[in-house]
């Protein structure tokens, strides 16, 4: 029987952060944290995480640099990413596509939202 | 005779077509060709030099005839000294035919020729005052300055060593006395001919020429008398061709007044009309120091006197002229001053707007950050509460009892309430700067119409509403799905909030030309007459939304009328009879939405 699907979370904002934990693991997935751009970064390497959640304005280095290092190593290459986002402006979205990001959810989204993609992008894989 | 206007017509085809200038020749060549065969006709020679004189006077009286003013007077004084001249020429012929002989000696004739020059400089004068030239009297003392200092060294070096007794000096005297007036004459007339240049009009050369003749023929006779030669041919041809001339000079007399032909004159006379004069009034002061006797002496000193004049009158035209000359550079530094400071302030108030435009750019940076930190700032905590207490609510982290389910569940629908209104902020910020875009798509406006009643259908039965759609069941256009389904959600909840309980809130859609109108009636109050122009400006609340305090922003109408018209559309109120509004959105339903248009920043918050 195959585990469940690992995901990397990575929010600066502990309160955020801890509820997105919290639907996660009751819909099921392992799921491992990082409260800055570099742990993410270096949790990612470590755990090769079937997929990363990266809040954008975190200390450290930001959802979009976490995101072209990961696209750009050949470890995590393959790791779908969605884009966490208080930034709703086109350009911002824009930033995220370009730095390879996947998908990215507007805050603040609700619980349905966070499922609905989280689910969808897994499956894609 | 009609004078003719000499400013056009060359010289030459005026002259060869004037008969006067022919009999002239002809008169001049019989003269000459007569008298060199035989001399002793000269006497008979002079009958054609008294003819052309008369002739001379007579054009000169018909051309006063019909000049004015000063020409006038000018010309009539021509014509009074010609006639002089040839009355006393006739008399003087008349009593050597009869047998008188000419003495040695100054006679009566001479006094009458000598009151010759009298009207004939008078005029030279008159011509001058006519004048509206600067150094004008200048041109004139100029005149009597160099025939003055001409006849004084004439008579000290050439003339007085060459007689011998007393009574032939007086003579002698007497004789240079002629050609002196003419140079007079000459050089005045010539130095206006100088000022005048190309423009001298031929009149006046004509004049000039005349006097040239005389002097020719007055230095002849002296020579004659000096050295005894036979020049009497020379010069009755000189003054027969002098009478001709003067007639000549009459006929193309200038039409217009005297002063207006000196309009242009040059503004520097030539240098050597100035050195002249000088040199004349040198030699004449010369001459008086060294004194060769009492009249000379006399005439040095007379000469010196009009030297002084001469330099008083070039002093004061030079004053006037300094006088003007400084005013005009005067003004034109006073204009200079006046542009340096025009410039100055322009310069300054450039500085000023760049400054201005450099603030307004570092105002607007600082606005988007500011937009970008409270999108961040609100959002983030929006997020959080928003998703805890759903779990809450859902009971996963523990039952809830009937009150404290009752209680979160407002929390929660004010925290949405917050959450809208920080997203309707945030989105009047971006419409206000200009940088809405819109993702545009293919849109089924009747699908989003019955999603949007859908949605709204809990509200419309908390508030006893009864909400419909009608119409057409679909429509296809171009559009934003998200922004569009903003604008009738707002639409639905406004007709919604205020329709009383038991009321009707009707969605209608249909096709209409090339567009799709979508209609949201309600059967509420309706909105005053001087409200409805209002409506959607930013922040605007009617009188019964704040008396009643309904929730609401002010904003809602505003970010829907920008959505609609940056999809090319336009959004419109009215009142129903007997009560309640009606909102049309109109759309085109060509697909002609620009992606990512920006909507212009609304005129009233500027």
């Amino acid at each position: 029987m195959t585990q469940p699907p690992l995901i990397l979370v990575a929010d600066d904002e502990d309160d955020v952060r801890e509820i997105i934990v919290f639907r996660l693991e009751r819909a099921g997935y392992r799921v491992i944290c990082a409260a800055d751009g570099d742990e993410a970064l270096t949790l990612a390497f470590e755990t090769s995480p079937d997929l990363a959640l990266l809040d954008v304005m975190m200390p450290g280095r930001t959802g979009w640099e976490v995101t072209r290092a990961l696209k750009e190593d050949p470890r995590t290459a393959s790791t779908p990413v969605i884009i966490l986002t208080a930034r709703s402006r086109d350009a911002d979205l824009a930033r995220g596509f370009e730095a390879g990001a996947d998908d990215y959810i507007r805050k603040p989204f609700s619980p349905e939202e966070l499922g609905a993609r989280v689910k969808a992008m897994l499956v894609r894989r | 005779m009609n004078p003719i206007d000499n400013t056009r017509s060359p010289l030459r085809a005026r002259l060869l077509s004037c008969p006067l200038a022919w009999a002239a020749a002809a008169s001049v060549a019989v003269v000459l060709g007569v008298g060199m065969a035989d001399p002793d006709l000269v006497g008979q020679l002079q009958l054609a030099q008294g003819f052309a004189e008369l002739v001379g006077a007579v054009a000169c009286g018909f051309a006063a005839r019909h000049a004015a003013g000063r020409a006038r007077l000018t010309w009539i004084l021509f014509a009074v000294g010609l006639g002089i001249w040839c009355a006393t020429d006739f008399a003087f012929g008349i009593s050597v035919a009869v047998g008188w002989e000419v003495p040695d000696a100054i006679t009566i004739f001479d006094a009458f020729w000598l009151s010759f020059y009298v009207p004939m400089l008078t005029a030279v004068g008159i011509i001058y005052r006519g004048l509206r030239t600067e150094r004008g009297w200048q041109g004139l003392l100029d005149g009597a300055l160099i025939a003055l200092a001409t006849a004084v060294l004439a008579w000290v070096w050439v003339l007085a060593p060459l007689v011998v007794e007393s009574s032939s000096r007086l003579v002698m005297a007497v004789d240079a006395l002629y050609p002196a007036f003419d140079l007079a004459a000459i050089v005045s007339l010539g130095w206006l001919m100088v000022r005048l240049g190309a423009d001298s009009p031929l009149w006046l050369r004509a004049v000039a020429l005349a006097f040239g003749l005389q002097a020719l023929a007055d230095l002849s006779y002296i020579a004659g008398s000096l050295l005894g030669a036979r020049v009497e041919v020379v010069s009755a041809a000189a003054f027969t061709a002098a009478g001709w001339l003067w007639a000549v000079a009459a006929r193309f007399r200038t039409r217009a007044p005297v002063r207006t032909w000196t309009a242009s004159p040059r503004s520097v006379p030539p240098l050597w009309s100035q050195l002249v004069p000088v040199a004349c009034g040198l030699a004449l002061v010369a001459v008086a120091f060294t004194g060769p006797g009492r009249v000379v002496t006399a005439a040095a000193v007379g000469g010196v006197f009009l030297m002084v004049a001469r330099l008083i009158a070039v002093l004061v035209m030079d004053r006037r002229l300094l006088a003007e000359r400084r005013e005009v550079s005067e003004m034109r530094a006073t204009l200079l001053a006046e542009e340096r400071y025009a410039r100055q302030v322009a310069d300054e108030a450039r500085a000023a707007v760049a400054q201005q435009n450099e603030r307004l750019k570092e105002l607007d940076r600082m606005k988007d950050e500011f937009v970008a930190m409270v999108s961040h700032e609100f959002r983030t905590p929006l997020t959080a509460i928003h998703n805890y207490l759903y779990a809450v609510l859902e009971g996963e982290v523990g039952a809830l009892e009937e009150t404290q389910r009752r209680f979160l569940t407002v929390v929660q629908r004010n925290t949405d309430r917050l959450a809208r209104l920080v997203e309707d902020l945030l989105l009047f910020a971006q419409i206000h700067d200009g940088r809405l875009s819109l993702t545009v798509d293919e849109l089924d406006v009747g699908e989003l119409l019955a999603e949007s009643v859908e949605s709204a259908g809990p509200a419309a039965r908390n508030a006893g509403v009864r909400l419909q759609q009608g119409g057409d069941p679909t429509g296809l256009t171009a559009g934003d799905r998200v922004r569009i389904g903003q604008v009738v959600d707002n639409l639905i909840s406004n007709a919604i909030k205020f329709t009383p309980h038991g009321g009707q809130v009707h969605v209608d859609l249909h096709a209409s030309g090339d567009a799709i109108v979508i209609e949201v009636a309600d059967t509420g109050p309706g909105i005053a007459p001087d409200e409805i122009g209002q409506l959607f400006t930013p922040f605007y609340r009617t009188r019964h939304a704040t008396e009643n305090v309904v929730p609401g922003t002010g904003l809602g109408l505003t970010i829907s009328k920008a959505i609609v018209e940056s999809h090319g559309g336009a959004i419109s109120v009215r009142s129903r009879e007997p009560r309640g509004t009606a909102f049309r959105v109109v759309l085109p339903i060509a697909t002609t939405v620009a992606e990512e248009t920006a909507v212009e920043p609304i005129g009233a918050l500027r």
